[in-house]
């Protein structure tokens, strides 16, 4: 009597008879490969079992096979949801950039009393008030600000110290929340300052308009005095006691602080981490010295290499996480910000880690003479007398023609990585980004060789680290976990 | 190394392009820019002559080993055209599909 029930091989899948999806895949170590999809979903695998996959061996009962499959790396006669699911996670991914113009960056002054050895900044001395931004000018920059669609605004106000012109930093305050009061976007105001010249009538003002306060903190005292020289030789003193005042009148999470690494700092990472958890904050970026401004004449951008920089994340890196096992929760934000891209269908507004690049369409900057550029990066270029990137003057140009102008346009559309070369084929492209500043800093070419190029060095060690930890550490993988926002 | 011969201070590695296309060959060497300098030589029988230069500035490269991750990595330029033959046009479908109803295309039809 036959029976009535199908032999086993009735149910399982028809061999060969799944289609690939879209994904790039790049050698992760010496054995394995990581292979990415369009949204940033990941496989780590062997050579062999990619070339089994690819060409269409690898059994599909097998468990890596249901992995790709659920990963949307792969659709077949059982399902043929994916194409749809990666279609809204494309949308997802790509929302911000139809948000448009977010951050607007105000140098309300060129003035500093600081003369950081690495500053990006071109600055000025303190008596120099032809280096002021006007109230005319902040008008226009006003103006321009709120022709952003954005829904959320964020002005920042920069320098020099930018606390030496406080009377503009009002000024432009209570112009921007009054035209608010039509405009209903949701508007959130920073000052980056070194706190030496914080009053409190300062302190007063940012309470009353909830101004959040971002400061450099480079280490511990010495360190931090040795980057940041000032007449008296007391930053770091200075600093600690404006966060703890800034603190007290605003509330801790109205404080954040960053510090930059230099040459001296890279052998004190774990000082440098210390430092911070000292200091209450949770959590640090880990930021290396960028091409621009007075980091370049002064050769400060050349006293580390990429491999220097990443020997000091990848040590800083592991010192957090052990913090964390620890029961201290720490994190490193740039490390989160990655993570972001990499488990979660959301995007980052970090203007480096976007494609296109988030120069102008991300942030914007006015500098103190009107001039507007599309990242702080290429104000300081301007600042050492190339002004390729700037878009025109708040005094001579609408808002169309400079956002309109080839000065933005042209790095903007070079700044699209799925069409530069290595980029358009790079594993980690759903992670990174694009920086026109950086390559025509480095290679005088908005594209830039990424053979050739730091950004692209330091980036990809830096994917491969946190992969790494993912992947081969558990107890790493949950710490950092915790570390996205989902 | 098999394959590879000494030609003065180059190294030569000939490459059959019915065997790889001559597009990966080239995106290959386009990758090794900073550990070598190449130059590709075709040849009547669809033979690929790829000379790696280790003068002046990759003087301190490991031939032996920057020819070994060439080899390497035209495996995976091959591998990686697959994928994008077979994968280009869903993805064209997926990218177009995605911003079909984006707000960025009825921003500019208004």
């Amino acid at each position: 009597m036959a029976s009535v029930f199908k032999d086993e091989a009735f149910f399982l899948p028809a061999e060969h008879t799944y289609s690939l999806l879209p994904f790039r895949f790049i050698r992760l170590d010496s054995d394995r490969y990581v292979a990415v999809n369009e949204v940033g979903e990941s496989r780590v695998l062997l050579r062999h079992e990619l070339e089994l996959f690819v060409k269409k061996r690898l059994p599909q009962t097998s468990s890596l096979y249901f992995a790709l499959k659920a990963s949307h790396f792969v659709e077949d006669n059982d399902s043929d949801i994916a194409p749809d699911l990666l279609t809204l996670k494309v949308r997802s991914k790509r929302a911000r950039i139809a948000r448009f113009t977010s951050l607007h960056m105000f140098v309300v002054t060129l003035r500093c009393n600081h003369s950081c050895r690495y500053c990006q900044v071109s600055r000025q001395s303190e008596d120099r008030s032809a280096y002021d931004m006007t109230e005319a000018t902040a008008d226009k920059a006003l103006d321009f600000t709120f022709r952003s669609p954005a829904p959320a605004i964020k002005i920042e106000f920069q320098g020099g110290e930018p606390l030496l012109n406080f009377d503009l930093i009002k000024y432009i305050v209570l112009a921007a929340e009054g035209r608010n009061t039509v405009e209903k976007r949701d508007l959130v105001f920073v000052i980056a300052t070194n706190l030496s010249f914080l009053t409190d009538e300062i302190l007063n003002f940012c309470r009353d308009h909830a101004i959040l306060i971002s400061t450099s903190l480079d280490g511990p005292e010495d360190l931090h005095n040795a980057n940041r020289p000032k007449p008296g030789n007391d930053s770091y003193q200075v600093t600690i006691d404006g966060i703890r005042r800034a603190r007290e009148a605003l509330g801790v999470d109205q404080v954040s602080a960053l510090m930059t690494t230099t040459k001296a700092s890279l052998l004190r990472v774990t000082e440098i981490v210390d430092e911070y958890v000292k200091q209450g904050f949770k959590g640090i970026f880990l930021r290396n010295l960028s091409p621009y401004g007075f980091a370049i004449k002064t050769r400060y951008f050349n006293a580390y290499d990429s491999d220097n920089w990443l020997n000091f994340y990848r040590r800083g890196l592991d010192y957090i996480l052990e913090l964390n096992q620890q029961g201290c929760a720490f994190t490193e934000f740039y490390t989160a910000t990655i993570l972001q891209k990499m488990l979660t269908p959301y995007e980052t507004g970090f203007v480096n880690l976007r494609s296109p690049a988030g120069i102008g369409i991300a942030g914007i900057i006015f500098n103190y003479n009107g001039e507007v550029y599309p990242s702080d990066e290429a104000r300081m270029k301007a600042e050492m007398g190339d002004k390729i990137f700037c878009m025109g003057n708040l005094t001579t140009e609408s808002y169309e023609q400079m956002m309109l102008s080839s000065a933005l346009l042209t790095p903007l559309e070079d700044s699209v990585a799925e069409s530069v070369p290595m980029c358009e084929e790079c594993a980690f492209l759903p992670y990174c980004g694009s920086d026109p500043d950086y390559h025509y800093a480095t290679q005088q070419d908005f594209v830039g060789h990424k053979a050739l190029s730091g950004f692209c060095k330091k980036k990809m060690g830096i994917f491969r680290y946190i992969i790494h930890k993912l992947e081969d550490n558990p107890e790493a993988r949950q710490i950092l976990e915790s570390w996205v926002n989902w | 190394m098999n394959g590879v011969v000494r030609d003065g201070d180059k190294f030569v590695l000939s490459v059959d392009t019915r065997v790889y296309s001559l597009e990966a060959v080239k995106k290959t060497a386009y990758k090794f820019a900073a550990a070598t300098s190449i130059i590709l030589q075709p040849r009547k029988d669809e033979i690929v002559r790829v000379l790696f230069n280790f003068a002046g500035v990759h003087g301190r490269s490991d031939p032996e080993g920057v020819i070994s991750d060439f080899c390497n990595e035209l495996l995976d330029q091959d591998l990686r055209e697959i994928i994008k033959r077979e994968t280009a046009p869903i993805r064209n479908l997926i990218l177009a599909h995605a911003f079909s109803r984006s707000s960025l295309v009825e921003n500019n039809e208004v």
